[in-house]
């Protein structure tokens, strides 16, 4: 049995959806992407690998796909149709858009009173900004996260991969689930709001904090991380073959032992005699800090990532390895967690993540294909309309 | 219908109650979503081992594990009962709590549930309908199990670091916790497919979430690419669909503005602002192949411009642009204060403090943000009233520090 209650939704696509309908299809719902004739756009963007995009492929996972031109009357019409049917529509265009179209959410819902519509925007659906052009970039440097990432005296820096749509799109799942719960109680749908600067403001936990209590403005410092009253620690270090994360931070013990074994390879001589429980390196000023960090700089430069974290175990110092794509991957932890899942993506058997949980006894996730467009129209769009029908919409391009 | 007007006032788990031993980041984050809907989240934590969020500045009108700005973060809307967990008696307090919960949520390393009797064998045990969340770095079983780190460890093993950066730099970690905003995201997600699966089987079930694998879900479009032979390295900012993508200079000291030139029509939307005039560069392939020639163009007319000048100006052609905000700017955005997502609230210790509210709005159930909880300040109540312990019982193990 499935997490999640054996629902149906409707991924009407749009600029952010793709992942959200991952999740709720992962945890047991069935969820159908509507696409526009010949499939969605995103499925176009570069990079193309056996003729996919990887991104759209990884966000559109374990979907059903079907096809129609939701500008027409009859794509309307069809669309209708299968909304009658589903539990839950999930859509990303921009504000207006669907009511354009005569599909403004609250219409659906009036129409349809169970129904719940998700609605994934930049900025949410009302507000100043609400009407904007937005990406993954132009959201993180609203949120004031990207003033804070990345190096001093280089430009502000954002996460790969974009991180910030899917902080909207988690929100996106969490809501559409509070709303599935909500209409187990009583039967009622609703429209749930999601807006992705909303989401990013919530992750940037300490910059509007720092604002109003302290009146002070953050750079960015690079890979310095502010552990105790003193200057910035460095939060990762070259090595010979690669980086690892560690500080020399705040736990005299372990400032010791690291010491200790430093200097008997001749490293880092100076504080051979430092009293680390009396002055911690993260209470030291910066040009003190800056003097140890370069004396035991050379300390991890002769030793690789396997090495140092064997030194850690056995020490206890808190050292932590940076892995590449491909090490990560390997890693047995995921492996004896059963994480990956081998599907089919542009001609290849390509393992994905599974959606991450486990769990004593329902079925942790269902992770399935990449759908070719309309490749569920017959079995989809076949329960509102016959053959014939079907194959009129299809001659006209409707579908 | 008064009490579904009753149930929609108080938000769309009202009704559910939780007992959370979760502390940190990780775990409260994700039980903050619930109560902010309604949930009744009863936080059980002492003075003995104190959330280490109740000793992160900025501390408001004292400096007392009630007066810390940075917990009522992770923290609003919930209850908190003080309880020694380390005295087998707080151990029995915490299990009847437990036991009149719908759900149990843990962050601590594994193994610390089982040895103060909490554990999920033993809870299920005793009530076969219990939901229980446990939120950990590398998740319950496997060769990691026991692995202790921090809110950027999830960054350095999941590739996230090395993912994140300028070409040809040195990776970076970034200075607030990625794993720690994001992967609660995802463990409130397991709360509420936990407690679907609840009330659907009438059946308990164990969850166990991880930082880990959450990170590794988050790099999904990363780890498909590799697999299908496109090698991934850090890109900046850029985007390997569209170009130019990034932040520019404008005028002001460390001043950027972000844009994201999202398809041809948005180019020729910026060279008829900008004047530019390269027809070679028309199509995205052409722009992808030459970032460094399309990103100097941008910058040539950003440069002259404030950033809040610059956007406006792109806006108003219907591209993606947005000034690089710092936190005074956040605080003050007309968007952020139109959706009210810091509402001001007079909490008892600390007098008028932003509580953060939800990202998303529910139409028919909105959520309910409440107080960020001092420390202890539900014990009688709770004790009483939902575990029958009567005054005099608790007033003795008040004084022998078991509820503190």
């Amino acid at each position: 049995m499935s997490l999640l209650s054996p629902i149906r939704v409707l991924d009407l696509g749009g600029e952010w959806t793709g992942f959200p309908g991952v999740i709720l299809a992962e945890m047991g719902a069935e969820v159908i992407l509507v696409e526009r004739p010949g499939g969605d756009a995103a499925r176009n963007r570069l990079p193309q690998a056996g003729g996919v995009n990887p991104a759209f492929a990884a966000w559109n996972l374990s979907k059903k796909s079907v096809t129609l031109d939701i500008e027409t009357a009859e794509g309307q019409a069809l669309l209708r149709d299968l909304i009658a049917g589903a539990d839950v529509v999930l859509e990303s265009h921009r504000p207006g858009t669907l009511a354009a179209l005569g599909l403004a959410p609250e219409a659906l819902i009036a129409d349809h009173p169970s129904l719940i519509v998700t609605s994934l925007t930049a900025f949410g659906q009302t507000g100043p900004r609400a009407a904007n052009a937005a990406s993954d970039t132009t959201l993180m440097a609203l949120s004031g996260l990207m003033a804070v990432t990345g190096f001093p005296g280089l430009p502000p820096l954002r996460l790969g991969y974009d991180q910030i749509a899917s902080l909207g799109a988690l929100q996106a799942a969490l809501g559409t689930m509070m709303a599935i719960f909500a209409r187990g109680t009583d039967g009622q749908g609703q429209h749930v709001d999601v807006s992705i600067l909303d989401a990013a403001r919530l992750a940037n936990y300490r910059e509007p904090l720092r604002w109003e209590f302290q009146q002070a403005i953050e750079t960015r410092k690079g890979n310095g991380a502010r552990r105790g009253r003193g200057g910035f620690v460095s939060t990762i270090w070259r090595c010979k073959d690669g980086w690892i994360t560690w500080s020399p931070s705040d736990d005299p013990k372990r400032s010791q032992s690291f010491i200790e074994t430093a200097n008997a390879l001749g490293i880092g001589l100076d504080w051979k005699d430092h009293d680390f429980a009396g002055e911690k390196p993260a209470d030291m000023p910066q040009e003190e800090i800056d003097r140890l960090e370069s004396d035991i700089a050379p300390f991890f430069l002769r030793h690789t990532r396997a090495e140092l974290e064997a030194m850690a175990t056995e020490k206890g110092w808190m050292l932590i390895a940076l892995l590449d794509l491909k090490e990560a991957a390997a890693q047995p932890q995921l492996a004896a967690r059963d994480f990956w899942t081998e599907v089919p993506i542009g001609g290849q058997d390509v393992p994905v993540p599974a959606f991450p949980f486990k769990t004593s006894e329902a079925q942790p996730h269902q992770t399935g294909p990449v759908p070719h467009p309309g490749q569920h129209n017959a079995e989809v769009l076949g329960a509102v309309r016959d053959a014939a029908q079907l194959a009129a919409l299809e001659k006209a391009g409707v579908i | 219908m008064t009490a579904a007007a009753h149930t929609a006032s108080k938000g769309v788990l009202a009704g559910i109650r939780v007992c959370d031993f979760s502390w940190v980041g990780a775990g409260p984050r994700a039980t903050k979503e619930l109560a902010d809907h309604g949930a009744e989240v009863i936080k059980i934590e002492s003075r003995h081992r104190l959330d280490p969020s109740r000793k992160t500045p900025p501390f408001v009108n004292g400096d007392s594990p009630d007066h810390s700005a940075f917990f009522v973060m992770s923290n609003t809307s919930k209850k908190s009962v003080a309880i020694n967990l380390s005295d087998p008696r707080g151990q029995e307090v915490a299990k009847q709590i437990a036991l009149r919960s719908h759900m149990v949520v843990e962050n601590f390393g594994t193994g610390f549930m089982e040895r103060i009797g909490l554990g999920w064998d033993t809870l299920h045990a005793l009530k076969p309908d219990l939901a229980m969340v446990s939120v950990s770095i590398a998740g319950r079983t496997g060769p990691l199990a026991k692995f202790r780190g921090y809110g950027n460890s999830a960054a350095a093993t999941s590739g996230q670091a090395l993912m994140t950066g300028f070409p040809d730099h040195e990776p970076h970690l970034t200075n607030y916790a990625y794993g720690d905003v994001a992967t609660p995201l995802f463990a409130a997600i397991a709360m509420m497919g936990a407690l679907d699966y609840q009330r659907r089987t009438g059946r308990g079930i164990h969850v166990d979430a991880c930082q880990l694998e959450s990170m590794m879900q988050l790099l999904a479009p990363a780890f498909v690419a590799e697999a299908m032979g496109l090698p991934q390295g850090p890109q900046g900012n850029r985007e390997p669909w569209c170009a130019p993508n990034g932040v520019f200079p404008c005028t002001g000291e460390d001043e950027w503005v972000a844009v994201s030139v999202q398809s041809d029509e948005d180019w020729a939307a910026f060279c008829a602002v900008s004047g530019v005039n390269d027809d070679d560069l028309a199509a995205v392939e052409a722009r992808l192949a030459d970032p460094e020639r399309v990103e100097s163009l941008v910058a040539d007319w950003t440069r002259g411009r404030s950033a809040a000048e610059a956007a406006e100006a792109l806006l108003a052609r219907g591209i993606a642009a947005g000034p690089v905000q710092n936190g005074q700017q956040v605080s003050e955005d007309p968007q952020l204060l139109h959706r009210d997502i810091a509402p001001v609230m007079d909490h008892p210790a600390m007098g008028p403090v932003r509580h953060v509210a939800p990202a998303f709005k529910l139409s028919r159930t909105p959520s309910d943000v409440g107080l960020a909880p001092r420390l202890g300040q539900d014990t009688d109540h709770i004790l009483t009233d939902l575990i029958g312990m009567t005054g005099e019982e608790i007033a003795a193990l008040r004084s022998e520090e078991v509820l503190a």
